[in-house]
């Protein structure tokens, strides 16, 4: 099977979840679990807690895979988004831990690791670009968009963190946004 | 500080220009935006596709920063929950439930092993509906996963309406419990997944569904017609 043909199998496999196909609603389950989940366990750093963003994030896939439309992203991007909502979600829900780093390493023993990356070579060049991207930015303003995006850290939390107002941390990071934008669109 | 209204909005008064909706959209796609300018963003996105494509743009983008995040297979359970939430009509007990699920020869021997962690989900079902029959949603209450699955066997939210689930618990504060999806029709099921805070009030109390304005009440209260009443058994 060539590179892009796991994509394309995961678009389909979505589609027909739209249709309310349970087989292919567990096929999809089996091919994407282990990568959201990674994404749990890194917002969320606490294993049950992960668990349950995953349960949240596939029964939101299963009632939003007729919102997914197929073509312009890759159909992971739209996984990943659900995945990392559903964490983010619980995380604010939680509200403890705000101020707490969830340390890399937290995600998971490498013995429970899922087999095979599957990724397109593709997509390792875009990871690249948005990295080189967020390299121009200042440094503060990257781990900002990052320590938002993966620790769903919010502006309150975020100023803290930076020792800045409120404010002037939104000031930030929006035109960090806009820069990163224009990167990215070059 | 509380996470909403702690700044005028962006643009400071200057107007939105183009780089005003590509912030926001990132802002959006980052969970950052405040309550308020998140609402008031919602509200533009089914009219401007343009703002649709910039916050698929950033998921797309900001997905990236998770690509170099490992892969860890999730222990067997948790798909039993998904499943167990999503398709509950399917369950005929642990054996029947996990032949369906894994199918073929490899159900026998996985459910042997699984059998001793497949317990009865502390279901508590739940009703409510109008005393006249015109609206009518049934389903249960998983108090252990908080999923709550509801079929709306009766009614219909109306035109550019949403219902919405409300709890009154003891304390006499009238709570959100969540929306039922846009457009559901008689015979959709339906998952709200409680707050962790608000499913122990959830049992043994009164329960009512709304129809509210599309993204439910404006308010921390109930503002529509009330639909339908009941209360969630203590299980």
């Amino acid at each position: 099977m060539a590179a892009g043909d796991a994509l394309t199998e995961v678009e389909e496999l979505i589609a027909r979840v739209a249709l309310r196909d349970r087989r292919a609603f567990e096929a999809l389950y089996a091919r994407t679990s282990g990568k959201l989940f990674g994404v749990c366990l890194r917002v969320l750093s606490e294993r049950s807690a992960a668990e349950d963003a995953l349960q949240d994030a596939y029964i939101k896939v299963w009632h939003g895979a007729g919102s997914y439309r197929a073509g312009r992203y890759s159909p992971m991007t739209w996984l990943i988004a659900v995945a990392r909502n559903a964490a983010i979600d619980r995380l604010r829900a939680r509200r403890a831990g705000e101020a707490r780093r969830a340390p890399l390493a937290a995600a998971g023993d490498p013995a429970d690791s899922a087999p095979g990356p599957e990724r397109r070579v593709i997509a390792a060049s875009e990871a690249e670009r948005i990295a080189a991207c967020l390299g121009e930015l200042d440094d503060r303003h990257a781990e900002a968009v990052r320590g938002a995006y993966l620790e769903g850290h919010t502006y309150a939390a975020l100023a803290e963190r930076h020792g800045v107002p409120i404010n002037t941390m939104r000031s930030w990071l929006r035109r960090s946004l806009v820069k990163l934008r224009e990167c990215m669109t070059r | 500080m509380s996470d909403a209204g702690f700044l005028g909005g962006p643009g400071d008064g200057s107007g939105r220009g183009p780089d005003d909706d590509v912030a926001a959209a990132g802002e959006y796609a980052l969970s950052l935006l405040p309550a308020q300018e998140r609402a008031a963003f919602e509200r533009r996105l089914p009219g401007e596709p343009a703002l649709r494509g910039l916050v698929e743009e950033w998921r797309a983008t900001l997905a990236e920063l998770a690509s170099g995040v490992p892969e860890v297979a999730p222990p067997p359970r948790v798909l039993r929950a998904i499943e167990a939430e999503l398709f509950p009509r399917r369950r005929s007990g642990p054996l029947g439930f996990l032949a369906g699920l894994l199918g073929g020869a490899v159900a026998a021997l996985a459910a042997l092993v699984a059998l001793d962690t497949v317990v009865a989900p502390a279901r508590v079902p739940v009703e409510i509906a109008a005393a006249d029959g015109s609206f009518r949603v049934e389903g249960s209450l998983d108090r252990r996963s908080r999923a709550l699955a509801l079929q709306l066997v009766a009614g219909e939210p109306g035109a550019d309406r949403q219902l919405q689930m409300w709890v009154l618990p003891d304390d006499g504060v009238v709570r959100s419990v969540g929306l039922l999806p846009v457009g559901i029709e008689a015979g959709d099921v339906a998952t709200i997944e409680v707050n962790e805070a608000l499913a122990p009030l959830l049992t043994g109390s009164f329960v009512e569904i709304t129809s509210e304005p599309v993204g439910g009440s404006p308010g921390p209260g109930p503002t529509g017609v009330l639909q339908g009443i009941g209360t969630v058994p203590e299980g």
